[in-house]
C-alpha cells in the first residue's frame, strides 16, 4: 500500500494484477515466435524459468513466504526476454534474469520495494556485461524477405521499414518489441481490464512523437537514415518505445504515486528516449530513460504528495 | 570532458562513505558551499596555469598541483570557519575532508584543459560538474529514505543500498552521457 488513506478496496490483489499482465504479455511472445522460430522460444523459456527461480531463491533468501503462483516473475522473465534479440546463447536470458531478479528487486526486500524496473535492472547490467550480443545488428528472422538491422541503428546498415511494416513488426528488432500492433492492442487490454490507465501510456507516446519532430536532427542520421528525420511516427512504433510506454512505466512500485506524477514521468521518459535516439551513441536509449526516471521518482512524490482525502488545501499535506 | 559524470559518482561515493546526510537546509548550504569552494580553486587552477605554468613552458598540469589548490582552499576554508556550513549530525566524517574529497576528484578531469581554454569554456563545465553533484547527491540523499522503507533489508539501509543504487543509477546515466569509465 503505497497511498495515504482512507482506502477503498478495488477487489484487485498484487496477484490478479499480474497475472493480467502475463495474459496482455503473451500474444506478444507469440508474435515474436513465430517471427523468430525456435530461437526466440528458448529465449522466453529460459528467462521465465530462470527468473521464476531467482525469486524462489530470493523469497528463501530473504525468508519470506513462498509462492509459486505469483506471477510477477514471470512478468518480469517475459518482458526481459522481449528486449534481447532471438539470437543471444542461452546464458545470456540466463544471466539476465538472475540480474533482475536478484539484484534489481530480491536484493531490495521483493516486490514493492525495488526503486528500479528489475526488468531493465537486467537489461541494462546486460548490455555492460555482453555487450556484443546484446549490439546485435542483424537478427534472423523466419521470414527471408524482411531479414534486416532493426530501423533504428541508424549507422550499421539499417534499411527503411514501411510503416505498415513497423506496425506488423515485418522489420529487424528484438523478440517483443518489433509488432507495434500487436503491443497496442495487448496494451488496449490491459487499459480496458483497467489494470493500467490510459493516460501515461498515451502521454509518453505523444513526448516520443513531439520531440522527434521538434529536436534538431542529429548528423548521425544524414548519411545513414535520413528515414529517422522529421518522422516522428517512425519512432514512436519503431524500437521499446511502445512496449515501454505499456509495460514498463505502468509499474506501480516503481513510477510516482499521483497521477500528475506519472504523467511527469511518462513525458520524461518520452523526451529522453528521444534524445538518446538522436545524440546518443546507442540506437535505443528508452531502457536508460525508464530507469533515470526511476531515480527520480521519489523526487517527483516529494514535489507531487499525495493528497488524503478531505484535505482542503493550504500548506502542503503532512 | 567526457569523463566528468565519473567522477561526479566517485565524488558520490565520497559522499556515501561519509553517510550521505539527508537534505537539511544546512546540508544545502554546506554542499552550495563546496560547489563555490569547488569553482574558486577551480578558477585559481586555471590562473595557475595561464599565467604561471603555460608561460613557464610547462606543458603538462598535474594532478598534485590541482589538489595541492584544494587543500590550500579547504585550509583557508576550514581556517575561516567555513567548514561549519557543511556539518550535519548525520555525517559521520570531517566535512573538511569530505569536502576536499569531492572537490579533487570534480576537479581532475578538466586539469589537462586549465589555462588552455578560454575562461568562460573552462568554468562552464566547471559550473555543470558541480551543479551535476549537487544534483545527484539531493536525488542519491531521497533514494536513501526509499531505503529504509518496511520490507527492505536491513543490509540495504546502510552504505551497500546506496552503493548498489547509485551503480544503478550511474549505468543509466551512462546510457544517457555516453561515456565510460570502466
Amino acid at each position: 500500500m503505497t497511498g495515504r488513506g482512507p482506502f477503498s478496496h478495488k477487489q484487485r490483489s498484487t496477484r490478479w494484477i499480474m497475472w493480467q499482465a502475463v495474459v496482455a504479455l503473451l500474444p506478444i511472445g507469440i508474435v515474436g515466435i513465430v517471427f523468430f522460430a525456435h530461437q526466440a522460444l528458448m529465449v522466453i523459456g529460459i528467462s521465465v524459468g530462470a527468473a521464476w527461480a531467482a525469486d524462489l531463491l530470493g523469497r528463501r533468501l530473504n525468508r519470506q513466504k513462498t509462492d509459486i503462483t505469483d506471477a510477477s516473475p514471470i512478468v518480469t522473465g517475459l518482458l526481459l526476454a522481449y528486449m534481447l534479440p532471438p539470437d543471444v546463447p542461452w546464458f545470456v536470458p540466463f544471466v539476465g534474469a538472475l540480474y533482475a531478479i536478484l539484484i534489481g528487486k530480491q536484493l531490495f526486500g521483493g516486490l514493492g520495494n525495488n526503486p528500479f524496473n528489475p526488468v531493465l535492472v537486467g537489461r541494462v547490467l546486460l548490455q555492460w556485461s555482453y555487450p556484443d550480443w546484446l549490439n546485435l545488428t542483424r537478427y534472423p528472422m523466419a521470414i527471408d524477405a524482411v531479414s534486416s538491422a532493426t530501423p533504428l541503428h541508424a549507422s550499421t546498415g539499417a534499411t527503411q521499414a514501411g510503416l505498415v511494416d513497423l506496425s506488423l513488426g515485418l522489420h529487424g528488432g528484438t523478440i517483443g518489441e518489433t509488432s507495434a500492433l500487436i503491443i497496442l492492442l495487448c496494451g488496449l487490454y490491459l487499459v480496458l481490464r483497467r489494470v493500467i490507465d490510459w493516460q501515461a501510456p498515451f502521454l509518453c507516446l505523444l513526448a516520443v512523437f513531439t520531440a522527434a519532430l521538434l529536436l534538431p536532427a542529429p548528423e548521425k542520421f544524414a548519411g545513414h537514415a535520413p528515414y529517422l528525420v522529421r518522422n516522428p511516427l517512425y519512432h514512436v512504433l519503431s524500437g521499446g518505445a511502445m512496449l515501454a510506454a505499456f509495460f514498463l512505466i505502468t509499474d506501480p512500485v516503481t513510477t510516482p504515486l499521483t497521477a500528475t506524477g506519472q504523467n511527469i514521468f511518462a513525458v520524461g521518459v518520452g523526451i529522453i528516449t528521444v534524445l538518446i535516439r538522436f545524440y546518443g551513441i546507442y540506437p535505443e536509449g528508452v531502457a536508460y530513460a525508464v530507469l533515470i526516471m526511476n531515480g527520480l521518482t521519489p523526487l517527483i512524490n516529494q514535489v507531487f504528495r499525495p493528497k488524503p482525502l478531505g484535505y482542503a488545501g493550504g500548506n502542503s499535506p503532512p | 570532458m567526457r569523463h566528468l559524470i565519473d567522477f561526479i559518482f566517485l565524488a558520490i561515493l565520497v559522499d556515501i562513505a561519509s553517510g550521505c546526510p539527508s537534505w537539511s537546509r544546512q546540508a544545502f548550504r554546506g554542499r552550495l558551499g563546496l560547489v563555490g569552494l569547488y569553482i574558486i580553486a577551480s578558477l585559481a587552477l586555471w590562473m595557475t596555469a595561464r599565467w604561471l605554468l603555460i608561460p613557464w613552458q610547462f606543458d603538462q598540469m598535474t594532478s598534485q598541483t590541482y589538489i595541492f589548490i584544494v587543500l590550500g582552499m579547504m585550509g583557508v576554508a576550514g581556517l575561516a570557519g567555513v567548514h561549519r556550513l557543511c556539518a550535519d549530525s548525520e555525517a559521520e566524517h570531517s566535512p573538511l575532508l569530505l569536502g576536499a574529497g569531492v572537490l579533487t576528484l570534480l576537479g581532475i578531469p578538466l586539469l589537462d584543459h586549465a589555462g588552455r581554454l578560454p575562461l568562460l569554456d573552462y568554468l562552464l563545465p566547471v559550473a555543470g560538474t558541480g551543479l551535476g553533484w549537487l544534483a545527484i547527491s539531493y536525488v542519491m540523499s531521497i533514494l536513501k529514505e526509499e531505503l529504509h522503507a518496511e520490507g527492505v533489508p536491513r543490509l540495504m539501509h546502510g552504505r551497500c543500498g546506496l552503493i548498489l543504487v547509485a551503480g544503478i543509477f550511474y549505468w543509466a546515466l551512462m546510457g544517457f552521457f555516453n561515456v565510460g569509465f570502466i
